[in-house]
């Protein structure tokens, strides 16, 4: 060593050494603060700065998440009887992550599930971690699967959309796809109520890609949808479906369709199409048949359109009830074309034109109104436009536009012909003359209602336009009885009540010729009841009928049925013929001549007890007059 | 060994606190990290660190001079124990690192560390040249740095023959070199990297050399520990995501989580804020040892305690750096923190000795000693 310190000929100096020494130390230390200082900036950067960045990627690598269906909201009729709800099946899952022996996996799993060997193993050697197997499997495949006890396989239960009354509003309701989101109908239409938020399963995944199970899994919680509550009456529609059916097998049609709302409100009691449809099963259906006829199905009205031809001229002050018409004996020619009745009339009332259905009077009354304010009317009236129905699908039928309207289009579409309507438009335009005037909106989902039983929307009666006057819609309303007490509508007739109504028998247009197809008709009827309050607006489709082609003898009598029961339903009293009259008045003061003048006018019987002026009277002032028994008044000279 | 009273008195408490500190945030960690596999690893864990913190504190009492007398024999011991490893040690996935003991297994390389940092103290003590050395000056360090780096490159352990010769070059580098030297070393240095990447390295080390620095050339292969290691930092946020609950650990998505990769757990269960702290006890760690060597006086004292705290420094600097993308895959563990018993033991005892030196300092006198 001292021989080292000879050679580098340095002093050692003891206090150099020691604050180079120092020195250095500090150095180093600054070195280690600058080295910590990176790694600590590097940890900024990845943990604060991009934090976001890299949490992405860590939960996409080790969250494994699907979406269970949600609790589609239910769907009730008026008196909460439920028309479509939702029933928990078992589905089946593969994890093929978790198989060991994929050709031994599918093997077994084949047959029980119903597939090929192939397709089950195709399911086996699935690069992901979640495959269906099978969706809403049956409770008996569920059972074999779980008994052969495979690694892999799960189980999960979903709720499976399930329409309790069948083929009863079939087409109304609609149906939704596996995923339980809605594809026709209401269910499509109300699907942003009714669908709830699915309910999001994450599953934790180690990095061999197993499902980790006992890590805490988010399960978000799916909200429940939205319960709708229709207008629908079930009982009523039952009462529709049954006689619909039995009228369209009587009477050979085709197909057939009806529509029954209250005139009051728009409501829509029952809503059927023939052929019914039930959406349990709806892969078993064409496509026609899932077709809600009443909004989507637009036809030419015939005869029933003359109602509102009527309540035109009637408002316009054109013409009365009285007003006489010549009907040229069933035939006239118009432009270039001859119009021709079925039955030839001569001279016929206003009343009677609609009685017996004359073509040619309603031609010249039509001509009498012009087609400005008779399109107008119509128009008002709600033809030839959507009527905005909460469903989905409704056509808004074909009103010629003004300009294409010469003599012989104003006359046709007077009685019916080059117009076509949907039977929606029909009843809500008739339910307007039912109601003194009022054109209402028609709605079939009345309330929406949160699963805590809130109710979020309610629909309430709302009045589009009105459209005649009282007097009006009371004097076609009286007509219209008329057609079915002595004209037409005969067996529409209902005793006990009074029925007021028109039949339709319209030609069918051929699309592809062009024309009319000489032997296919579509024969309707539509009506309300009872005539001096209505309760109910109801229309009455059968296309192509075999039996006879004449609404008044095919729709007519299903009417009948119909609304006979339903009335009957509602509990609605049976009236006397003397309908607004059928209340005593206050006839004291009076004289005889007086009240035999007043009881011929309305038909009752009287007796009298003593003469001069009334001084008492039986029944009293506001009973009801009974049939068959006479009124009895006390009369005195002098007052 | 007579009982010095004075060593009580002096006693340096802040790195015990501080070692035994970082100990329990690494045995809390481990406690995360087996959670879902048994608990297994942490309990030997923590016997470790118990008998660590006991041979910490028996250190201490060793006088520093008897390590300075008997480090020429520490020395010879190490190079018998490496050369024992090579014959009869266990081979685990290539690599003839350990010895077994029943349940235990203990690595030799681990202790070596000390004894290299020993025996250059030793030399440099014995040496009353003041620097800047020469290469020629230094042919007995470098040389017996070599020896230790071959026999460690033998089994092979990459990461601990890396640790010799940056802690061998920390304290050369300190102590200081001349110009000339410095250079040739440089040259050398780059003249042998083309050989040791063409013939030396084993495939897996060049692959990690190479996905260090593109690690999403193949994010499945190579690159995935990397990757993963810095999705678990990245995702632990500001606050972490709670103890247990680092998903992209518990789901095994870390690799090796608690050995060379224990603190990217850390950093995803306690995110910016644990791992911060955490790092900033390594620090304090580091920091005395360096207060520790500037104020003692005696030569071979103050380099042990530089080279103890380029031992942490360089374990530290590599493993953390290494989990969060700084510097390429190496297993080098995190001193202390790290699932395995030589290396806490080792890291123990190297503070202890520094602790023996620090608890033996006489307050320093004003005035200069002139010589």
């Amino acid at each position: 060593m001292i021989k080292k310190r000879k050679k580098n000929q340095k002093k050692f100096s003891y206090n150099r050494h020691e604050t180079r020494t120092k020195w250095k130390i500090y150095f180093s230390t600054l070195l280690v603060v600058l080295l910590f200082l990176a790694v600590g900036y590097k940890s900024l950067e990845l943990q604060v700065i991009n934090r976001d960045k890299a949490f992405r990627v860590a939960e996409k690598q080790h969250n494994s998440s699907y979406n269970l269906l949600p609790i589609r909201g239910s769907v009730f009729d008026r008196n909460k009887r439920v028309l479509a709800t939702n029933q928990n099946t078992k589905s089946i899952y593969i994890n093929p992550k978790e198989i060991e022996d994929p050709k031994d996996f599918a093997q077994k799993i084949a047959k029980p599930l119903g597939v090929t060997y192939k397709k089950a193993l195709s399911l086996a050697l699935s690069k992901k971690s979640f495959v269906w197997a099978k969706r809403l499997a049956g409770e008996d495949m569920a059972e074999n699967i779980n008994s052969l006890e495979l690694e892999g396989i799960n189980f999960v239960e979903e709720p499976k959309r399930v329409y309790p009354n069948n083929q009863m509003l079939g087409q109304v309701l609609g149906f939704t796809n596996i995923d339980l989101k809605g594809i026709e109908g209401i269910e499509y239409f109300f699907d942003g109520a009714l669908a709830g938020k699915p309910r999001k399963i994450t599953t934790r995944r180690d990095a061999r890609g197993k499902n980790i199970l006992d890590i805490p899994v988010d399960i978000e919680q799916s909200t429940k949808g939205n319960d709708l509550v229709l207008t629908i009456d079930s009982q009523i529609q039952h009462i529709v479906d049954t006689e619909l059916e039995k009228g369209v097998k009587e009477m050979e049609a085709k197909s057939a369709m009806a529509l029954l709302m209250d005139p009051e409100t728009g409501e829509v009691l029952a809503m059927s199409s023939y052929p019914f449809f039930d959406p349990n099963n709806f892969r078993k259906y064409a496509e026609i048949n899932k077709r809600n006829l009443p909004v989507w199905y637009a036809f030419e009205p015939g005869s029933t359109l003359k109602i509102f031809l009527l309540a035109a001229a009637l408002e316009e002050k054109i013409a009365n009830e009285n007003s006489k018409y010549d009907c040229e004996n069933g035939r006239r020619k118009v432009g270039t074309k001859v119009i021709k009745d079925v039955h030839p009339y001569g001279v016929l009332t206003m009343a009677e034109t609609l009685h017996y259905s004359s073509n040619i009077c309603a031609s010249k009354i039509g001509e009498k109104i012009g087609k400005e304010y008779l399109h107008d009317y119509l128009k008002d009236f709600g033809f030839g436009d959507k009527l905005g129905i909460d469903l989905p699908g409704e056509s808004k039928g074909k009103i010629q536009n003004l300009g294409n309207w010469g003599p012989v289009e104003l006359a046709t579409i007077s009685f019916g012909q080059g117009i076509s309507v949907t039977a929606i438009q029909l009843v809500n335009a008739l339910s307007t003359i039912a109601n003194g005037g009022y054109h209402m909106q028609p709605y079939i989902v009345k309330k929406i209602v949160n699963p805590k039983g809130d109710i979020i929307t309610e629909k309430k009666p709302k009045v589009l336009k009105r459209v005649i006057s009282y007097d009006t819609s009371n004097t076609v309303r009286k007509i219209l009885k008329g057609v079915v007490d002595k004209g037409t509508g005969g067996m529409a007739q209902i005793s006990g009540y009074g029925v007021a109504g028109k039949t339709g028998t319209a030609q069918i247009p051929n699309p592809e010729k062009g024309g009319y197809y000489a032997d296919k008709y579509i024969a309707s009827f539509v009506g309300f009841a009872p005539t001096d309050k209505p309760k109910l607006t109801l229309l009455v489709l059968l296309n192509d009928p075999k039996k006879s082609i004449y609404g008044g003898s095919t729709a007519a009598p299903i009417f009948k049925s119909i609304a006979e029961k339903v009335l009957f339903y509602m509990g609605i009293p049976t009236q006397h013929e003397f309908e607004g009259n059928s209340i005593m008045p206050n006839l004291e003061g009076k004289s005889a001549r007086d009240i035999l003048r007043w009881a011929t006018e309305e038909g009752v019987e009287v007796s009298f007890k003593g003469s001069g002026y009334v001084v008492e009277q039986d029944p009293g002032p506001g009973e009801t007059i009974k049939r068959g028994i006479d009124c009895t008044f006390k009369l005195r000279q002098d007052i | 060994m007579i009982f010095d009273r004075q060593l009580l008195r002096n006693f340096g408490f802040s790195l015990i606190i501080l070692s035994i500190v970082f100990s329990l945030i690494g045995l809390l960690n481990l406690y995360s990290s087996s959670y879902h596999t048994g608990l297994s690893s942490f309990k030997k864990q923590t016997l470790w660190v118990f008998i660590g913190i006991v041979s910490m504190i028996a250190t201490s009492f060793i006088n520093p001079n008897l390590l300075k007398r008997y480090s020429p024999h520490i020395y010879v011991g190490a190079i018998l124990i490496l050369l024992l490893v090579i014959f009869f040690g266990k081979e685990v996935s290539g690599s003839k690192s350990w010895f077994q003991f029943g349940p235990f297994s203990v690595q030799p390389s681990e202790f070596v560390k000390i004894a290299l940092i020993l025996i250059i103290a030793r030399f440099y003590n014995d040496d009353f040249n003041d620097g800047p050395f020469g290469l020629f000056d230094l042919l007995k360090p470098i040389a017996s740095m070599i020896i230790l780096f071959g026999l460690v490159m033998l089994q092979p352990d990459l990461g601990t023959g890396l640790i010799l010769l940056l802690i061998g070059a920390s304290i050369f580098l300190f102590m200081g070199l001349k110009k000339r030297s410095l250079l040739f070393i440089l040259v050398i240095i780059a003249g042998l990297s083309i050989p040791t990447w063409n013939f030396f390295l084993k495939d897996y080390q060049k692959d990690r050399i190479l996905s260090f620095i593109n690690p999403y050339e193949d994010p499945l292969g190579s690159g995935y520990n990397s990757i993963q290691s810095q999705i678990a930092v990245g995702s632990g946020k500001m606050y972490g995501k709670g103890f247990i609950e680092g998903s992209q650990s518990q789901l095994r998505f870390v690799p090796a989580q608690q050995t060379d990769f224990a603190f990217s757990v850390l950093a995803e269960e306690w995110g910016f804020v644990g791992s911060i702290f955490t790092l900033l006890v390594y620090f304090l760690i580091i920091l005395t040892m360096l207060d520790t060597a500037g104020s003692t006086k005696d030569k071979f004292r103050m380099l042990v305690c530089f080279g103890a705290a380029a031992l942490f420094f360089w374990h530290s600097v590599i493993n953390i750096g290494m989990v969060i993308g700084l510097l390429p895959v190496t297993g080098v563990p995190l001193l202390l923190f790290s699932y395995g018993g030589s290396s806490t033991l080792t890291a123990f005892i190297a503070i202890g000795i520094v602790l023996g030196i620090r608890n033996r300092q006489v307050p320093k006198p004003e005035e200069d000693i002139a010589l």
